[in-house]
């Protein structure tokens, strides 16, 4: 009996009951689409960063980032190189050389960090060979190309073809050396910082130039499964930091997007929080309505002999029911939207630069089981949760002062 | 007298229980058990059929859906409302209605039926009969209906007549 007076007493006041059920599926569609869009905006950024340039992660000698000491190579090449090559977790790891260095066109100077690559494999672990705007990438058998920024080649006044004389000094011995290079391509990561001042030749000849032998500054690597990419785990991580080498994840060599990525989350949190007090509040203002109207009814059901608790119980049913109905078609409007985002992307902020990465390709929401058990549990809960006060009320209900008051 | 209020001062005793002396759940499955309420203006529950309506207090009492449906058939067979018995009361006259009232005031079987001015929103020939079949009822059920009415026509069908000026009982009289 209490489950039919409940269900009929909500379909007793249609336009309140369907502002109330759109108040609470809206938020929750709201939610499940704000979380989807959050988690593919996550993604993206992730993406952006460790298939640009990055990678998942690096290994270096200690220090060498924040020196940049051309001495400080990564300690037994060879032997890491091979160890990542047999990880199982490893789907790919790459060498790179890097010095500061002076480049000169016949109209300026610039400061740049000259990278030393190995073309074929570096265009499987990077997006350099995607974004060459005009001339070609490099090759290994023509090793006097170089490869700038687009802002780079536009602050030189250089380019397809042009020479560029390019200035580092040693190790160890620290004396300068110069070499001429032609510019081989120019490309556009659509990042300022590498679009402005990065420079790209072939591994051997940047060994010679920098005096370094057969050594490499930094090796790249990317993991197989997308999990490990978003929480790399930390025993490889120390695995491959002893020696005086030290392996880091993309978190750590760009911090600044773990933050964001947590100051999303956080933003949901809140964001989340506010709309359920919302959602709570309509709910509770609802309920309050009803009993409000239904008083005298109350006041007869307790005279006639119901008890205080077959009301309470009937009041929080009602907020129950309304709430299991509402998410119902929360989730489903929620779902909608996310798959129909994700089917077309969400292209408003291609290209836009977030925290010192592009964002390159449409955001594509993401779902997640959260979004199925978690916010419609908790619209429920909360739903339940601001019935008791007014179930309370309405239980307490003294039948002859709510009669009189008709 | 309902067990609704609390005397002010001294007991009130109800089939020799103190209904003065009792709270919460105790005093509402008194009321549920011993006494049937019949007001003014009906108080039927809206969303609930005539039958609901009548179940309702059988459901209260936790008695099995058989013994429910056969004594709800067949008080509503008593009172008249034989085939009416899945309209709502939006669906039925103020007569319909006071009877669905009447029939759920006895289908707990009480010791009383408490009537607040049961022909108050009657016209005079539905209210007749309803008073009629109450009357029958009292007879034949030996069920003991106390009315508070300033309504002639039940003053007339009394079996004992008590009537309160200010407060205070100024004539009892039994017929």
């Amino acid at each position: 009996m209490v489950f039919k007076l409940g269900f009929r007493n909500i379909l007793r006041n249609k336009r309140r009951t369907i502002i109330t059920c759109m108040i609470m599926g809206l938020g929750l569609a709201a939610l499940i689409f704000a979380d989807a869009f959050l988690r593919g905006l996550n993604q993206n950024m992730i993406d952006s960063v460790t298939n640009s340039f990055i990678g998942d992660g690096q290994i270096h000698r200690k220090e060498f980032l924040k020196t940049r000491e051309l001495e400080k190579t990564i300690l037994n090449t060879p032997q890491v190189l091979s160890d990542l090559n047999q990880n199982p977790l490893i789907r790919l790891s790459n060498p790179r050389t890097i010095a500061s260095a002076m480049i000169a066109s016949p109209t300026d100077v610039l400061p740049v960090a000259l990278y030393g690559i190995k073309p074929l494999e570096e265009s499987l672990i990077s997006s350099i060979k995607e974004s060459i705007i005009a001339g070609d990438y490099l090759n290994s058998y023509d090793q006097e190309k170089i490869l700038i920024g687009e802002k780079l080649a536009k602050f030189l006044g250089a380019s397809v073809g042009d020479k560029l004389v390019v200035t580092t000094s040693q190790a160890k011995t620290g004396i300068l050396s110069q070499e001429l290079f032609r510019v081989g391509g120019i490309f556009k990561m659509k990042n300022k910082d590498m679009d402005s001042s990065m420079a790209f030749i072939n591994m051997e000849k940047s060994q010679s130039f920098m005096g370094i032998g057969t050594d490499v500054h930094e090796i790249v690597f990317k993991f197989k499964n997308r999990q490990d990419v978003v929480n790399p785990p930390n025993s490889f991580l120390e695995q491959f930091s002893a020696n005086d080498n030290e392996a880091l994840s993309w978190k750590k060599l760009v911090p600044a997007i773990d933050a964001g990525i947590q100051l999303t989350t956080y933003s949901l949190s809140i964001g989340s929080i506010i709309l359920f007090a919302v959602i709570a509040l309509s709910t509770m203002n609802t309920l309050f309505m009803s009993i409000y109207e239904r008083m005298y009814e109350f006041g007869i059901m307790k005279a006639i002999g119901t008890r205080a608790t077959f009301i309470f119980k009937l009041i929080v049913l009602e907020a129950g029911s309304l709430a299991l109905v509402s998410s119902f078609f929360g989730l489903i409007l929620g779902n909608l939207l996310t798959v129909l985002t994700r089917w077309t992307g969400i292209n408003h902020l291609t290209d836009v630069e977030y925290l010192g990465t592009t964002i390159k390709t449409a955001i594509r929401p993401v779902f997640h089981s959260n979004q199925w058990t978690v916010y419609p549990l908790a619209i429920i809960i909360f739903a339940i949760l601001a019935a008791l006060y007014p179930a309370f009320s309405a239980a307490r209900i003294i039948p002859t002062k709510s009669m009189r008051r008709d | 007298m309902s067990g609704l209020d609390v005397p002010t001062s001294g007991k009130a005793y109800l089939a020799g229980n103190s209904i003065s002396d009792m709270k919460g759940n105790d005093l509402s499955d008194y009321r549920r058990d011993h006494i049937g309420f019949i007001f003014q203006s009906y108080n039927l529950i809206p969303v609930l059929t005539a039958y609901e309506n009548v179940e309702y207090i059988l459901l209260l009492q936790n008695l099995s859906v058989e013994e429910r449906k056969e004594r709800v058939y067949s008080i509503l067979k008593e009172v008249g409302l034989e085939g009416r018995e899945n309209r709502r009361p939006g669906e039925l006259s103020g007569g319909q209605q006071q009877r669905v009232a009447v029939a759920r005031a006895m289908v707990s079987k009480p010791d009383i039926i408490l009537a607040d001015e049961p022909t108050a929103n009657l016209d005079s020939h539905t209210g007749s009969a309803l008073l009629d079949m109450m009357k029958e009822l009292n007879e034949t059920k030996k069920i003991t209906f106390v009315f508070s009415t300033h309504d002639q026509m039940i003053m007339d069908r009394a079996k004992r007549l008590v009537i309160l000026k200010d407060g205070r009982i100024d004539r009892d009289e039994v017929r």
